[in-house]
């Protein structure tokens, strides 16, 4: 059975992550576009969900995660390229009460 | 230079020269006792609108000061043909002195005190009565006139986003909103909590450094607020529904969300439900919270609503029509019958921003001449207001 590849979107250059557009029911592979239609890159087997962020590079724990060219939180765990990348290995910089006056 | 003449509106003149898309009939409870008599007067006359809440006593200060200031606008507002005020009696804001406030306006106000009519029955017969005095006057003085698009005054709003929202219909409603302000309309936004982590990037579009300091000195107290709950923000900002949309912190979603500003130069900070004083693109200071954050908006004067979702939301509003886009095939699907524009096909690849913020143009064009929206068809006439302060 062939497993149909899903599209992500790189939205700039300085961006860490693209974001999976497709659906999928297990890991497929990945092909990360840019904005203006080019194939960057293709990672092979993700189970990232849809409309969630892939790593386009490894990632190490404090490295600022960048999209849209801007800093979005920092990475908390050793993050693979082609891992998911979300809540679970990456937090916020800000609103963090839990952090404030520690 | 004649831009004026090529996206022309027929709307409704009101007496002091404001102009209206609407011809709503407002019932408008002042404190929350008054709510059950709203709703059944308003059930009574087909052109009225019920308008309750939980706010108007045990109130203080600027938060008191909040309340009175949505209650008149409420009123005041250009979508308002007509009207009528309901009271209980020992409230902060009587609507006596409501319909006092609105006499600038000359538009027809009524006000019904519950204790003085004698209680429930007794108020809905009068308030009845009222209602059908204030429409007959609504009918023979209505009076139709042409409209330049920049007496248009928009708000933006995003609500139930996920990832589409930051990639397409946000992008989308910013290439709108540069459209509008070239020709002279007003648009605001606000959301404040969801500027949180794009701040400099709205920073550096403002027109003066007043406005500068205004806007962050807003951002950094709502910030300071929640980090005053002492709990990660993240669970209520971004919401559980954001999340499993793909958004994981807060500066991603804002970055997401402040696209849907546009480009253009942000001209003014206004206070929660403050009128719009100028042309061009307005921050408001506003919870992220989409009805209290639509409600100000449109206190401040917005005609109507352009609301982008990820995940889908039925919300309505009392006196503005929204308009509800989505790019999520999903969401398009499963809740049509609650989106009015779905641009799921520029994130498939098979339309661009622009021709999209063309087809949003026409939606918005066609909505001012009266199309009904999804919400309105459905009957969402949703309306509530938060609190800043205490309730004593």
């Amino acid at each position: 059975m062939t497993i149909h590849p899903r599209r992500a979107l790189w939205l700039t250059p300085l961006d860490n992550v693209a974001t999976v557009l497709e659906e999928s029911t297990g890991p497929t592979p990945v092909q990360v576009f840019s904005r203006e239609g080019e194939q960057i890159m293709e990672i092979e087997e993700t189970r990232v969900p849809r409309g969630h962020k892939v790593a386009v590079k490894s990632i190490d724990p404090g490295v600022e995660i960048i999209k849209y060219g801007e800093v979005i939180g920092r990475a908390e765990k050793p993050i693979p390229q082609g891992a998911h990348v979300h809540v679970h290995n990456m937090a916020s910089c800000r609103g963090r009460g839990d952090h404030h006056g520690l | 230079m004649g831009y004026d003449n090529i996206y022309e509106i027929t709307g409704i003149e009101r007496a002091n020269g404001d102009m209206g898309i609407r011809d709503h009939l407002a019932v408008i409870a002042t404190v929350f006792c008054a709510n059950h008599v709203v709703d059944a007067i308003a059930g009574q006359i087909p052109n009225a609108v019920p308008i309750t809440h939980s706010a108007g006593c045990g109130q203080l200060g600027t938060d008191a000061d909040q309340t009175r200031r949505i209650l008149k606008h409420m009123g005041a507002h250009p979508n308002v043909g007509g009207v009528l005020y309901v009271g209980l009696g020992c409230e902060q804001h009587s609507p006596h002195d409501l319909k006092a406030e609105l006499t600038a306006w000359k538009k027809p106000v009524e006000a019904l005190v519950i204790q003085d009519a004698g209680g429930t029955t007794a108020s809905i017969q009068a308030g009845v009565t009222l209602c059908k005095r204030i429409q007959g006057k609504m009918d023979r003085d209505r009076k139709k006139a042409k409209f330049p698009l920049s007496r248009l005054v928009v708000a933006l709003e995003c609500g139930g986003s996920d990832f589409s929202s930051g990639m397409v219909s946000n992008p989308t409603l910013g290439k709108l909103a540069d459209l509008l302000v070239t020709h002279g309309a007003s648009v605001l936004f606000g959301e404040t909590c969801e500027t949180i982590g794009a701040e400099h990037l709205l920073a550096r579009r403002c027109e003066t450094d007043s406005v500068k300091k205004a806007l962050l000195d807003r951002i950094g107290r709502v910030e300071a607020s929640a980090l005053a709950m002492r709990v990660d923000m993240r669970g209520s900002q971004p919401s559980p529904g954001n999340m499993a949309g793909g958004l994981s912190t807060i500066e991603e979603k804002s970055l997401g969300a402040i696209c849907k500003s546009g480009s253009s130069p942000i001209v003014d900070v206004l206070d929660y439900g403050e009128p719009v004083r100028k042309k061009g693109v307005n921050f408001m200071d506003c919870p992220g919270q989409d009805l209290t954050s639509i409600c100000g908006m449109v206190a401040g004067g917005a005609h109507l609503v352009l609301f982008t979702t990820g995940r889908g939301t039925p919300l309505g509003f009392a006196t503005a029509p929204v308009i509800k886009i989505t790019a999520n095939k999903q969401a398009a699907t499963r809740m049509a019958e609650n989106m009015d524009v779905d641009l799921s096909g520029v994130m498939e690849g098979r339309t661009d921003i622009e021709t999209a913020s063309g087809l949003l143009l026409e939606t918005v064009l066609a909505t001012v001449k009266g199309s009904p929206t999804a919400a309105e068809r459905l009957g969402h006439r949703e309306f509530g207001f938060h609190a800043t302060g205490p309730t004593l």
